[in-house]
C-alpha cells in the first residue's frame, strides 16, 4: 500500500474522467489547477470576483470541450480556454472603462511588436504567424523564453517574475524588452509587418 | 494588427513546442559553492602533485656507468625531470641499501628487489633518478670504456684498479648480477617473435610465426648455451656476421636473409622479469638490447635454435631493404645467400 499518496490525479487520468463523462473530472481539475487558473484569470482581470467567475466558466468550457478534444497537456489546454475567456471578459470591461490587471501593461509592451492597426493582411495566416513566434521562442534562451511565456500568456506581473527568476524587476523589464525587439526583427525578416 | 489580437493570438501558442526546457534559476545553497571551491582546489592540488611538470628538462646525462664489484655496468636514466611530485616524494622510501658511491652520486638498490635491473640514483644536488639496466660493459680497454671511466670524473684510480680487466664477463655472470638468475630453473619460457626494426625495414614486413617454448629440457639447453657466451669485441671484425644494412655482406645480398629470419628471443624469468635478445639465425649471432653482440653460436646450437623457433630459412622476396643511413639505398635484389660455416667458439 502506498503511503502519503497524492490524492490528486495525473493529467491523463483527469482527461480520462472527462471522456467518461464523470463529474469528478471538474473537481480534480479544480484541485490540481485551481490556484493556477485563478492566478492567470486575476492577472488578466485584476478583480477577485471576476477571476473566480472566469475560472468557473473555464471548467464548464472544459466539460464541453472534452470530449471530443483530447489535449496532450491539460494545463496548456486549460490556459488557452481560460485566457480567451478572461481576455473576452476584459474587452467587455474595458468598453465600460472597468477592470485592470496586467492586460493594459502587456498591451502597451506588445505595441512595440505590432502597429495596433485594424488591418490584418489576408495572407497572414494565424497559424503561420504562430509558427514563426514558436520558432523564435525555441531559439531564445530558456530564461528569456520562460519570461516571455509567463508574461504574455499567463500575464504574470513583472514583480512576481522577478522573484521567481531571482533577478531584479528592472532586469525582467529589460529582458522582455530585448525579446520583443528581437521578435519584431525576426517577424519583419520573415516578411510580416504587423 | 491590433495589439489585443496579437495578445489573444499568443494564447494559442503551443507551449510544449516553445516551452522552457529548464526550470528557472534557483539560488544555490552556500554549501554547494563551498563544496565546488573545495573540489576545484583539490583538483588543482592533485594535478600539481600527481601530474608530471609541463616543462620537460632534458637530462644531458642519459647513460651512466657504475662499478658493481669488479665489473662495469651501464644504466639508462629514465627521465627524472618528468616525474610527478608524488613519484619523487615516494622515491626515497623506495630506495633500499646503498650499492655503490661515485663521487657525489649514490646508487641505491630498489627496496624489496633482489636484482639490479632498476637502481635509484641520488646526485649531489639531491636530484633523484631511476636507472634501468642497459648493458654489461666488457673488460676495460674494449669499446668506449676508457672514456666512460674518465668523462664524469667519478672513478678514482682505486676504482679503476679494482676492475677486472682481463676476463670478459659472460652472459651468465651478467644475468646473475642484474637479474638474479643462477640456474635454468629460474627460466619460465622462451618466446620467439617478430623483430620490430626501423620503419621500412624488411623486419617490419616479414610475416613471422611466434613460438613459445616452455619445456624444461629446452629451457635448460638454452640456459646452458647462453651462460658461457662472452661479448664480441667491437674491434674485432665478425667476418660474415654483421647484420647492419650498411655492411658489405648486406650489400651483397646476405643481410636481407638476416633481416627476414631475425627473431626477438624473450626469456621470461620466474621473477617476472624479461630478458630480450635479438637472434640472427642466418649468422648465428645473439644481440642484447640492440647494442651488444655476443660471440657466435656453434653450428649445432644454431641449428637447434632454428628448429626450436620454427624459422623458415629459405630466402623470400620481402621487398627492398631501406637503410636510412645510406640515403634510402639498399639492396635492390637479394641473391640466395651463402651461409658460411661458423668457426668453432
Amino acid at each position: 500500500m502506498k503511503r502519503n499518496q497524492d490524492p490528486r490525479r495525473t493529467e491523463e487520468e483527469i482527461i480520462a474522467l472527462y471522456w467518461s463523462r464523470n463529474e469528478e473530472a471538474i473537481r480534480q481539475t479544480a484541485d490540481t489547477l485551481g490556484h493556477y487558473c485563478y492566478a492567470v484569470a486575476y492577472n488578466i482581470l485584476g478583480n477577485p470576483e471576476d477571476a473566480e467567475e472566469c475560472v468557473n466558466d473555464t471548467y464548464l468550457a472544459l466539460w464541453n470541450a472534452i470530449p471530443p478534444a483530447r489535449p496532450a497537456s491539460l494545463k496548456h489546454f486549460v490556459t488557452r480556454i481560460l485566457r480567451n475567456l478572461a481576455l473576452n471578459r476584459y474587452k467587455e470591461q474595458n468598453r465600460d472603462k472597468r477592470g485592470g490587471g496586467q492586460v493594459p501593461l502587456a498591451l502597451e509592451e506588445l505595441s512595440e511588436v505590432v502597429s495596433d492597426t485594424e488591418d490584418i493582411p489576408a495572407d497572414y495566416a494565424r497559424k503561420e504567424l504562430l509558427e514563426s513566434v514558436t520558432r523564435f521562442l525555441r531559439e531564445c534562451s530558456p530564461r528569456d523564453r520562460g519570461l516571455f511565456l509567463d508574461r504574455y500568456i499567463r500575464l504574470e506581473p513583472t514583480a512576481v517574475l522577478a522573484e521567481r527568476y531571482r533577478v531584479k524587476e528592472a532586469q525582467v523589464l529589460l529582458i522582455l524588452s530585448r525579446t520583443r525587439k528581437k521578435l519584431k526583427a525576426q517577424l519583419e525578416k520573415e516578411g510580416y509587418t504587423l | 494588427m491590433k495589439t489585443m489580437d496579437f495578445l489573444t493570438l499568443l494564447g494559442e501558442l503551443d507551449e510544449t513546442a516553445a516551452a522552457p526546457v529548464v526550470k528557472p534559476n534557483k539560488h544555490r545553497p552556500l554549501w554547494v559553492a563551498v563544496a565546488a571551491c573545495f573540489c576545484a582546489c583539490l583538483l588543482g592540488f592533485s594535478a600539481w602533485f600527481f601530474l608530471p611538470p609541463m616543462t620537460v628538462q632534458n637530462n644531458d646525462l642519459r647513460l651512466v656507468v657504475i662499478r658493481v664489484d669488479d665489473r662495469l655496468i651501464s644504466y639508462e636514466i629514465l627521465k627524472t625531470s618528468v616525474m610527478s611530485r608524488f613519484e619523487k616524494a615516494r622515491l626515497p622510501d623506495e630506495a633500499g641499501e646503498v650499492l655503490v658511491r661515485h663521487k657525489d652520486c649514490t646508487f641505491y638498490r630498489v627496496a624489496g628487489e633482489s636484482d639490479l635491473f632498476y637502481l635509484i640514483m641520488v646526485d649531489g644536488e639531491g636530484k633523484i633518478s631511476v636507472l634501468e639496466y642497459e648493458d654489461y660493459v666488457p673488460t676495460v680497454g674494449m669499446d668506449m670504456t676508457d672514456s666512460l671511466l674518465t668523462e664524469n670524473g667519478w672513478f678514482t684510480e682505486e676504482d679503476i684498479a679494482a676492475l677486472n680487466v682481463t676476463t670478459p664477463p659472460t652472459m651468465g655472470e651478467a644475468w646473475e648480477t642484474v637479474y638474479g638468475v643462477t640456474s635454468a630453473d629460474e627460466l619460465k619460457s622462451i618466446r620467439f617473435a617478430k623483430v620490430y626494426g626501423f620503419e621500412g625495414g624488411v623486419e617490419s614486413r616479414v610475416r613471422v610465426k611466434a613460438v613459445t617454448v616452455r619445456d624444461q629440457k629446452s629451457l635448460a639447453r638454452l640456459y646452458g648455451m647462453l651462460v658461457p657466451m662472452i661479448p664480441a669485441d667491437y674491434n674485432q671484425k665478425l667476418d660474415y656476421g654483421l647484420v647492419g644494412a650498411h655492411d658489405e655482406a648486406y650489400l651483397k645480398g646476405e643481410a636481407p636473409l638476416c633481416s627476414q629470419t631475425a627473431r626477438d628471443l624473450t626469456v621470461t624469468l620466474t621473477s617476472g622479469r624479461r630478458v630480450t635478445l635479438t637472434y640472427y639465425p642466418a649468422t648465428g649471432l645473439l644481440c642484447q638490447r640492440g647494442t651488444r653482440f655476443y660471440t657466435m653460436l656453434s653450428k649445432a646450437d644454431n641449428e637447434w635454435l632454428i628448429d626450436l623457433a620454427e624459422i623458415d630459412m629459405s630466402w623470400k622476396d620481402w621487398g627492398t631493404e631501406k637503410d636510412y643511413a645510406y640515403g634510402g639505398e639498399g639492396c635492390e635484389t637479394a641473391t640466395t645467400p651463402i651461409i658460411p660455416e661458423p668457426e668453432a667458439p
